[in-house]
Parts: structure tokens; C-alpha cells; sequence
């Protein structure tokens, strides 16, 4: 490619680069600043003075923002835990075993795809109300216990391992359940890591539904949290408020910019479901 | 004017050297194949040709016009790919239009819905029509014109890819390994089919491959090519009875070459296992390595005269035999042996090998050919 | 007899077998079954039935009213804004994001120099948090201390409060919109301009196809074909459900101009407590998703059958 084709092909790209990073940018030195900066009238850059660790320590103290962030990793690390337990053998069944009934199932995991989360809000509300379980963990988790996408997900994975490997198996005396956990889950680790990045990422920044189920600010996940955050500053202390949003961004972002390709691969999975 | 002229191709994909100083002729409505193992640099070399890749030095003339900057179209080329390479999203009619579309239609004239009411489209586009039903005739492949690459069996469309190249009657073929996908019994097919085309058309085709029965079968002449470098550009039975040095000796013909070791005297005489082979060679009392092909030995019952090898095992072929034996340091051999002169030869048995006279090669310890002289030779004319 | 003995023994083996792998099958899946049912496919057969009552939280008895809820919503003028939003939301962010996503792809892929710089740039709106993101936008779009106004003053623009000035309202959601799938857009094309064989090029050349234009009409655009339908489905997909930015943002206001259908969906459920109606809302949203699904369902098979 010549040098001045390279060139503009550079300069297209760096221009949208700026607008994609331009928020993350403006959001991180903010959190630097001391107030006087925020409402000036020109336009900088970099902090002047260094107010760092106030912001932060504001932020901090204002909501429990470690808190949210604590509960993100408990909700959306049982929900995937969940989700292998329950999902795994059922997607082993319907790839592996024959029984009458199995393509009926199948079909029925495909009309499930086709329902999303928000269709199904309003009764699964009414279920939880009813048990008294709102306003907790399990209005968090058990929604979401079964995933349709994953069965689907891993199904497409399980029809992909050899059949020899499962006679061997059984040859050596194992019983069904035991080849779920046995054989075919360390077999689909590829496959169950690019869900599981799926699930987290996908529960982690959901917000409806802790919208609809949460009321109490020591439940919240980082999204309803931040929301409870930004509502608390009623719009002036800029300052703690992004040093806030950093702290819920932070981990989304090192994560994805650690493993850049398992990231993109988990996410656009999302790509097939919608 | 030769067809095709390649002078000191040099090209290097960062530190591998995959074309060193290549140089070929090739005559006007030759078939020429480029044979070679993988990675040899044949395909590469066809690239360069077409246009679709620039050497590093070097020049490329091609009816003896310099090409070297010119773009693929302007070269007068077409090519076949291994795998096709076809337009899923056109049907046969259209991969077989779009050379000529490209061609002969000017850019307004291309565009979709536009161009149809240009004037002068209707006419070019009726002629277009014309020159692929008559291409798709020639091939056999006329009722399959509306279906798509995808609903075609793979010697369909091998023969749809020969058609698009062939649809533009250019002077120059290029095939790079076209047969490859194809299982065997499809492969003899076209090959003929390819051979046919050849006679037909009167184009020159240059057919890269890494089967050595296809190019030898095929071309009329062939390019042996390894690690970059040409080795030897002769006539197939001239590569077989004629190498210009043991690789080539080796990477043709089957069952390979037997290589033996050999010494040579003060004299020139040149003798394996203590056996004198009758034949002399110019340098003197060095070691080297004479090679003999596996139906070029005269058998005998062990004797003197002869290097004595044992019978590992036999395969009977019916009308004869292949032996393969172990040389007194334990180099292997196989040697063909007609049915009927061995009939109670069995495993473990001892052999006497001659290596005829008139048939023997050398090679130095590089592997570089060697002259050799039968002694019967010097006899006549020294007296 | 020893031989009769013989070939009974296997059938009854085989039908052993047979139950046996019937129970471990159902054994296995029954968890998942039970859960599909009553977590997915009856709450969907009961919001369907709900849209035919007149219930309200709280409410103790359940009315059947028919079509009534839907009637209302025919002569709705909130539901009609609201639809109408949301198809103008999807007419402006998928095909921006689409034909965004493609144009970076296609450059990002012409040459190896920071391409991974660029790919994690324009990906990194994507895996962020949205929610918290829009808290950052809300900052960035304050009317006098926020970046976006000051920029627009360098640029000869006058300040403006770009969320509550009901004209530019849908089109800065719109914009954060974009800026937030794009790089979805962008990493599918990817993994579609990869697939396409570099051989086709090289065959488009020697055809006589070798300029940029050429090269992208004959050969990289026919064979994205299928990867660009599923890309709008999928944008169109999650365009139409979107949330998070309007109810963080601007609630709907200034004077509904913002109002977008799962926002509705939410208001009337759970801000008035109509279960009823918004339960007639969601079974429309339903059906068009259903049909986008399907769509998307298809258009995937497509992009592994194609040539």
C-alpha cells in the first residue's frame, strides 16, 4: 500500500478512534480534577491541579461503589455457574443421546431463542412477587438460571465431538451423568469460555431487570449502582461522578483490553442470539 | 519470438528467498509444466507472471514484450486456480460473461441498471452471450450455464474455471495445480480433457504441479523446479534418462532412483562394492555416488562380476517383480525384475546387481552430475 | 438351543440400552425443561393472556376484557409517538451503524499497520458498560461545562441543551446509539471479510477487476452479502430494544419526543401499574421480535451455506 494511501487510512480511522474514545478519555481526566477546573470557562485538557485522590475517595464514600461491583461478581458468577449446571447435560442430551421426544425439545429451545428477556419481564415480576422474593440475590439469579442460547450454544459444540470418544467412555464403565461432567466439560472449555464471557458481560451491564426486581442500594449491580450514584449528585459534583463511572467501567475494560480476542469472540456470540 | 521469457527472477517474501535467478524460455503453443514439491516457489513464480505479484529483479516478456509493471489485465493472461476460485454469487453464464464484460463493456456501460439502456450495450452484450454458448458448448457444460458455483459437482467446475479463462482466447494459460481437488478418477479425466484443449486451442499453457506423472504424461516440455531455483527444463524422457543432477534424478520417476555409493581410481575407473562397473569418469580417486534406475540392472546369481545384494522382500506385479534388496552396507534398492527371469527368487535370498553400462548415472558428493564413459567405448576408439 | 439363547440375549440388550439411554436422556435435560417452561415459554403464553385482562398490580381480581387493551392502544397518541420513535431510532442508527461498521472494517483490514489498536478502539463502546457510559454522555452533553459544547462553539455552533431540546433530543440518543454498536458492526465484517478467498481477488484481477472500486463491487460486497444482512438484523434487533440510554437520559421527554416502546413497555407496567395494558404492548413487541428473530435465524444459516 503506498505511503499516502497508508496516510489516509490513518487519518480516517484515528479521526473516529477519537470519537469512539473521546467519552473514556474526557471521563478518566475529569476524575483528575479539582472543581474549579470542571466550570471554567476554556477549554483544558489536563488537569492543572491534581485532585485525584479526592475525587476518588469522594466517590467512594458517597454510594458503596465497591459494593455494586462486588455484587455484579456474585450475581453474574452464579448465573454462569448456574447456567453450566443446568444447561450443560440438557445440551449433551439433545446432541449426543437418542430419545423419543429429543427433536420435540429441540424445537422447543429454538422458540425459546426466539423470546427475548424483555417479553417475559412482567410475569416472571408477578412469580417473584408472589414467592417474596423480590428485592434479593435470587430475584437476580434464577431468571436467568436457564439459557436457552447456551443449550443451543453448546449443543451446536457437543454434535462436533466425536462419537468414540463417548464409547470409550462407556466402555470403561461410566454412566451418562458422569460423562457430562467427566468428558464432554473439559471438551468444551473453548466453547464455554466464549459463552461464559457472553453471560457475564451480558448480566453484568443488564439494567432493566435489576431496574424492575431491586429497590435496596446494598443489591445493586454496577449499572442500577451507578444510577443510584448519579441520582444521589443531583448533576453538580461531576468530579465524584466520574470518578465513580471509572471504577464501574474499569473492570469491563481491563478485562476486554487482557484478552482482547476472547472478548470480541464472547461478545459478538451476543451477535447470534440479538 | 518464444511466448514466454523469463530472465533472472529474483523474489524474496522477507527473509525467505523463494525465487533465485530463474530464468526460462517457452516456446509459442508449448505445454510446459513447472513440477515441483511444495513450497518450491512454482506457484509464486506463476503470480509473478500473471501480474499479480512484482519480482524483485529481474525481467518478464511475454511475446517479447516487457511486462514489468503491467497490470494482470493488460497482459493478455488467463489462469486457472486449484480451487477455482468461481464467483458464488454469479451463475456459470456469468462467471463465464464477466472476463469479457470487463473487457469489452467501458465503464458506464458496466454499471447495473444504467448501463442496459447506453447505446452500443445491446449489440456488445448479444456478442457476449454468443462467445459464452459457444465456450460453454466446447466444454460440455452448456446446460449448467443458469445454475450457481454451489450447486456444481467439483469436475463442473474445474471445467467452468477452465471455460472462463478460455472464453477470452488469450495467448497464454496459466494453471496453477487444477487437478489437485479432484479424486483420481476425475484427475485422469481432465487431464485428458486438458491435453485435448491444448491440441485444439494452439495457445501456449503453462501447468504448475507437484504430481510428477501429470507433468510427465502432459507437457511437452517440463521445468523442474526446487527450493527456488530451476534445475532442469527438458523434455520428460529426457529429465528421466538425462537428470542434470541427482534432485532431479530423484523427485522423478518411480520407484525412485537407486543411489549407491562409488569410488573412483587414479585411472578414472569407477567401481561400487569392490565391483568395477566398466565405466570411467574424468576425476580421479575421489568418492562419489553412482544412481541407477530400478529397471536398468542386469541381473545375475552372484558372482564377481556383480555387487551381491540381499532379498529383503518381493512384490509381484504380475508381469514382474519389484525386489528390494539391501547393498552389502545396507543401502536400500528396488529392482525390477521380469516375472519369468526369477521364478524361484524368494525373501533372504542372495542377488547379483549390475548396473547397465549404458544406463548408469553419476553424481558427485554435491549431487552434481557427472560424464561417464563406457570402458567398451574407449576400447573402440583407443583400439 | 444354545443358538436361539443367542439371538434373543442382544434385542433385549438393545432395548435395555435403549430405555436406559431414554432415562438418562430425559434425566438429564428434565431440569432445563422444566425451567424452559416456566421461566421463558409460560411467562410468554402468560403475557399473551394478560393483554386480554384489565389487571393491575396490587389489583385482586383479574378482568377479562377481550381486545379492549389493544382497542386502547389503537387510539393511543403516546403509543403511536412511541412507535414511531422507535422506527425513526432504527432508521438512523442501523444503517449508520452498518455502513459505519463496514467502512471501518474495510479499512482497518487493508493493511496490518495498528490494526489491533483500531479493532479495540472501536470495540471498546461495545464491552463497556452502557449505563455507565450514558453517565458520562449526560456530562460530556451539559449544556455549558459539557465537551461536546464546547467543541461545537470552536466549530461556530451555538451552546445547546442537546437532551432536553425536544429537536435534538432522538437524535443525540441516536448518536450515542451509533457510537455504541458500531464497533459490533465493525468486528462482524471482519470476521466476514476474512472468509472471503483471497483467490477471488486475484481471479477478479486477472478478469480485468483490479481497481478499489472494482474489487469491492465484483468481489468483497456480493460475498458479504449474507454477513451484512445478518449484521443489520442484529443491529435492527437490539435497536429496537433499546433502554438504557433513554430512561437514564431523558425519561422519554422532553414531551415524549424520546418515548421509545420497551420504555413504554416500563411506564405503563411499572410506573402505573397497568399490567394489562402493557402486557398488550409487549405481545406487539413480541410479534415484531419474533419476526426479526426469525429473520436473523436465517440470514445465519445463509452465511455458513453460501458458496
Amino acid at each position: 500500500m503506498s505511503r499516502a494511501l497508508r496516510l489516509l487510512r490513518h487519518a480516517l480511522l484515528l479521526a473516529g478512534a477519537v470519537v469512539m474514545l473521546a467519552p473514556f478519555v474526557w471521563m478518566l481526566l475529569t476524575s483528575f480534577k479539582p472543581p474549579t477546573e470542571i466550570f471554567a470557562r476554556e477549554l483544558n485538557w489536563l488537569p492543572q491541579q491534581w485532585h485525584a485522590w479526592e475525587n476518588y475517595r469522594d466517590a467512594l464514600t458517597k454510594v458503596p461503589l465497591l459494593r455494586y461491583l462486588a455484587n455484579g461478581l456474585v450475581v453474574c458468577g452464579a448465573i454462569f455457574a448456574l447456567q453450566v449446571l443446568v444447561n450443560l447435560p440438557a445440551a449433551y442430551a439433545l446432541a449426543k443421546l437418542r430419545f423419543a421426544g429429543r427433536d420435540g425439545l429441540f424445537r422447543l429451545v429454538l422458540l425459546g431463542l426466539m423470546i427475548p428477556h424483555t417479553a417475559t419481564a412482567i410475569p416472571l415480576y408477578l412469580m417473584l412477587h408472589k414467592l417474596g422474593l423480590l428485592d434479593s440475590y435470587a430475584a437476580l439469579v434464577l431468571p436467568f438460571v436457564v439459557s436457552v442460547f447456551g443449550i443451543f450454544l453448546m449443543r451446536q459444540f457437543f454434535r462436533g465431538v466425536p462419537d468414540e470418544l463417548l464409547h470409550a467412555a462407556r466402555l470403561d464403565g461410566m454412566g451418562e451423568f458422569e460423562i457430562v461432567w467427566r468428558v464432554m466439560l473439559p471438551a468444551a472449555v473453548p466453547a464455554l469460555t466464549a459463552f461464559g464471557i457472553f453471560s457475564f458481560v451480558w448480566h453484568w451491564n443488564d439494567y432493566f431487570w435489576p431496574l424492575l426486581v431491586i429497590s435496596s442500594p446494598d443489591l445493586a449491580t454496577p449499572p442500577l449502582g451507578t444510577v443510584f450514584f448519579r441520582n444521589e449528585e443531583a448533576g453538580i459534583h461531576y468530579r465524584p461522578l466520574m470518578a465513580g463511572t471509572v471504577i464501574i467501567t474499569a473492570p469491563l475494560v481491563v478485562a476486554f483490553l487482557a484478552a482482547q480476542n476472547r472478548f470480541i469472540e464472547g461478545v459478538t456470540l451476543s451477535g447470534v442470539k440479538g | 519470438m518464444a511466448a514466454l521469457t523469463l530472465r533472472l527472477l529474483d523474489k524474496a517474501y522477507g527473509p525467505v528467498q523463494v525465487l533465485s535467478r530463474v530464468s526460462l524460455e517457452v516456446a509459442d503453443g508449448e505445454f510446459l509444466s513447472l513440477l515441483g514439491p511444495s513450497g518450491c516457489g512454482k506457484s509464486t513464480l506463476l503470480r509473478l507472471v500473471a501480474g499479480l505479484d512484482h519480482p524483485d529483479a529481474g525481467a518478464i516478456e511475454i511475446d517479447g514484450r516487457d511486462v514489468g509493471g503491467l497490470a494482470p489485465k493488460a497482459r493478455d493472461v488467463a489462469m486457472v486456480f486449484q480451487n477455482y476460485a468461481l464467483y458464488p454469487h454469479l451463475s456459470v453464464a456469468g462467471n463465464l460473461a464477466l472476463p469479457l464484460a470487463m473487457r469489452r463493456l467501458t465503464f458506464a456501460q458496466r454499471l447495473p441498471l444504467l448501463g442496459r439502456w447506453l447505446p452500443g450495450t445491446r449489440k456488445i452484450a448479444t456478442g457476449i452471450e454468443r462467445d459464452v454458448a459457444e465456450t460453454a458448448g466446447a466444454l460440455g457444460i452448456g446446460p449448467l450455464l443458469a445454475r450457481k458455483p454451489a450447486q456444481l459437482s467439483g469436475g463442473q467446475k474445474q471445467r467452468v474455471a477452465l471455460g472462463r479463462a478460455m472464453v477470452r482466447r488469450p495467448r497464454l494459460f496459466l494453471m496453477d495445480e487444477p487437478l489437485s481437488n479432484l479424486d483420481a478418477h476425475l484427475r485422469t479425466q481432465l487431464r485428458g480433457e486438458i491435453c485435448a484443449l491444448h491440441q485444439r486451442l494452439g495457445a501456449t499453457f503453462i501447468y504448475v504441479t507437484h504430481d510428477q506423472h501429470e507433468a510427465m504424461t502432459m507437457s511437452s516440455r517440463v521445468a523442474v523446479m526446487l527450493g527456488g531455483r530451476l534445475l532442469q527444463v527438458a523434455t520428460p524422457q529426457e529429465i528421466y534418462d538425462d537428470p542434470a543432477s541427482l534432485q532431479v534424478a530423484e523427485f522423478v520417476g518411480s520407484p525412485r532412483i537407486n543411489v549407491l555409493p562409488a569410488e573412483v581410481d587414479a585411472a578414472g575407473r569407477v567401481s561400487s562394492f569392490g565391483v568395477a562397473l566398466q565405466v570411467r569418469t574424468a576425476r580421479h580417486a575421489r568418492r562419489i555416488q553412482v544412481a541407477c534406475r530400478p529397471e536398468s540392472f542386469e541381473v545375475a546369481s552372484a558372482g564377481d562380476s556383480s555387487i551381491r545384494a540381499t532379498v529383503e522382500r518381493l512384490e509381484h506385479l504380475g508381469s514382474e517383480v519389484l525386489a528390494h534388496v539391501r547393498a552389502p552396507d545396507g543401502t536400500p534398492a528396488v529392482v525390477r525384475i521380469r516375472s519369468e527371469a526369477a521364478p524361484r527368487l524368494r525373501a533372504g535370498d542372495p542377488v547379483g546387481l549390475r548396473p547397465r553400462t549404458d544406463r548408469v548415472l553419476a553424481f558427485d558428493e554435491s549431487g552434481a552430475r557427472l560424464t561417464l564413459v563406457a570402458e567398451a567405448a574407449l576400447r573402440a576408439v583407443h583400439g | 438351543m444354545a443358538e436361539a439363547a443367542i439371538t434373543i440375549a442382544p434385542a433385549r440388550r438393545c432395548a435395555a440400552r435403549l430405555d436406559g439411554e431414554a432415562l438418562a436422556g430425559w434425566g438429564l435435560a428434565a431440569p432445563a425443561t422444566a425451567l424452559i417452561f416456566l421461566l421463558v415459554l409460560g411467562p410468554a403464553l402468560g403475557v399473551l393472556a394478560l393483554s386480554f385482562t384489565s389487571w393491575q398490580f396490587g389489583a385482586a381480581t383479574l378482568e377479562w376484557i377481550g381486545l379492549a387493551n389493544y382497542a386502547e392502544l389503537a387510539r393511543d397518541p403516546v403509543f403511536w409517538k412511541s412507535l414511531r420513535n422507535t422506527l425513526v431510532y432504527i432508521g438512523v442508527v442501523v444503517p449508520a451503524s452498518v455502513a459505519g461498521g463496514l467502512a471501518v472494517a474495510m479499512l482497518v483490514e487493508s493493511d496490518p499497520s495498528l490494526r489491533r489498536f483500531y479493532r479495540a478502539a472501536y470495540f471498546l463502546p461495545v464491552a463497556s458498560t452502557l449505563i455507565a457510559m450514558a453517565v458520562v454522555w449526560q456530562f460530556l452533553l451539559h449544556p455549558s461545562v459539557g465537551l461536546v459544547n464546547r467543541a461545537w462553539e470552536l466549530l461556530g455552533g451555538s451552546p445547546t441543551d442537546w437532551l432536553k431540546n425536544p429537536r435534538t433530543a432522538l437524535g443525540t440518543l441516536c448518536a450515542i446509539g451509533i457510537w455504541q454498536m458500531l464497533g459490533l458492526s465493525m468486528v462482524l465484517f471482519l470476521a466476514g471479510l476474512k472468509a472471503v478467498p483471497g483467490e477471488l481477488y486475484d481471479a477478479a484481477a486477472i478478469d480485468g477487476a483490479d481497481g478499489a472500486w472494482e474489487r469491492f463491487r465484483r468481489v468483497t460486497w456480493p460475498l458479504l452479502g449474507p454477513t451484512t444482512l445478518f449484521v443489520t438484523v442484529i443491529c435492527a434487533i437490539r435497536s429496537f430494544q433499546v433502554f438504557d440510554t433513554v430512561h437514564v437520559l431523558t425519561r422519554g421527554g422532553p414531551n415524549k419526543q424520546t418515548e421509545v416502546l420497551m420504555h413504554t413497555i416500563y411506564a405503563e407496567g411499572f410506573n402505573f401499574f397497568r399490567a394489562g395494558y402493557a402486557a398488550a404492548i409487549t405481545v406487539l413487541f413480541l410479534a415484531v421480535l419474533l419476526a426479526l428473530t426469525w429473520l436473523q435465524m436465517r440470514a445465519a444459516e445463509r452465511r455458513v451455506h453460501y458458496g
